[in-house]
């Protein structure tokens, strides 16, 4: 359980970061922070599994991190091009893997206490 | 091991974190922004209001005429003398923006007439012995304002526009000299190049108070 600690401590470091700080996000931008903030949680919560896995890797961690995040941004800015809300993809696509990842998460860390 | 993916995991948490307050921030300024259809739906229910409130104020110095016409109206000492239309000797004021081309660098702010300009006057005319006044045919009574509304200035509520004329009974000469003295307020005014002409007349007629009720809270009190 000991490994939730430091993302939460995270999590909470950047909202009060964010809360405190006058930064604001122009209005033509929201809809590509709301996908970096997808790709963002998608990264972590992949990275959680992993490394309850054992399997975590650095490499694959950064290099999924920035082009997942990449891809979803060129389809957001793509979609706005062709006036076709290409986002919807990416925000499909991050969703169902949240769900996935979750899921896994939560039978990994069931499983250190129950046996199923 | 625990620590390799707890570093970068973490990292992203942050990064999460981040944005997540933040665009929760902007979210809530865009809701709280008044859009603007609200704002000309506003402008139009303003203007409507403001015409009807237009007409009733007609409709109570007409009514009010007749009463007096009628022979009801209270006795004229217990009056407040902005009851009716008063005439006598005076003098008559136009003031208007000033009509010079602006020069480069110059404050525009300098060429309109301000509320306080108004002010300035009307406060000369009283000294000067002025005993009714009335600009752009707004009478000015006890809680008469003249206060800054945007590019108006409001008298008794209603908003007037330049070119502004003042009428005050009194002594011509008096209130002439008054307003023309060295330093005054005519000096001041054309300084800035606001255009001010006086003309004295042997008959100002200043027209009787149409606002809106003036005394809701006083009444009469049984001292002197």
């Amino acid at each position: 359980m000991k490994g939730f600690l430091l993302p939460a401590l995270g999590l909470a470091a950047g909202i009060l970061i964010g809360a405190f700080t006058p930064l604001s996000i122009p209005p033509g931008m929201t809809k590509y922070v709301a996908i970096g903030i997808l790709a963002a949680l998608d990264t972590g919560l992949g990275g959680i599994r992993s490394g309850i896995e054992n399997k975590f890797d650095l490499a694959v961690f950064i290099s999924g991190f920035t082009f997942n995040t990449l891809l979803a941004a060129g389809l957001t800015y793509t979609g706005d091009l062709l006036g076709i809300d290409l986002y919807f993809a990416a925000i499909v696509v991050f969703g169902v893997r949240l769900f996935e990842n979750l899921a896994k998460i939560r039978r990994l860390v069931l499983g250190r206490f129950w046996s199923l | 091991m625990q620590r390799d993916w707890q570093i970068p995991v973490t990292l992203v948490a942050l990064t999460v974190g981040l944005l997540l307050s933040t665009q929760f921030k902007s979210q809530a300024d865009i809701r709280r922004s008044v859009p603007s259809r609200r704002v000309e739906d506003l402008q139009v229910l303003l203007r409507t209001t403001e015409e009807i409130k237009d007409n009733l104020a007609k409709e109570v110095s007409e009514l009010r005429l007749q009463l007096r016409e009628q022979g009801k109206d209270l006795p004229q000492k217990q009056l407040p003398s902005w009851w009716t239309a008063l005439k006598g000797p005076g003098i008559e004021i136009h003031i208007d923006d000033s009509s010079k081309p602006l020069k480069k660098g110059e404050d525009p702010n300098t060429a309109i007439v301000h509320n306080d300009d108004l002010l300035r006057l009307t406060n000369e005319l009283r000294s000067g012995g002025s005993e009714a006044i009335a600009i752009n045919d707004q009478r000015l009574i006890d809680s008469s304002e003249i206060a800054c509304a945007g590019s108006t200035i409001l008298v008794n509520r209603s908003r007037i526009i330049p070119p502004f004329v003042v009428r005050a009974i009194g002594d011509q000469d008096t209130l002439d000299a008054a307003l023309r003295m060295r330093g005054g307020i005519v000096d001041y005014l054309q300084f800035y190049g606001i255009q001010v002409t006086i003309s004295k007349k042997a008959e100002v007629v200043v027209p009787m108070y149409r606002g809106g009720n003036a005394l809701k809270l006083a009444k009469p009190a049984d001292r002197p």
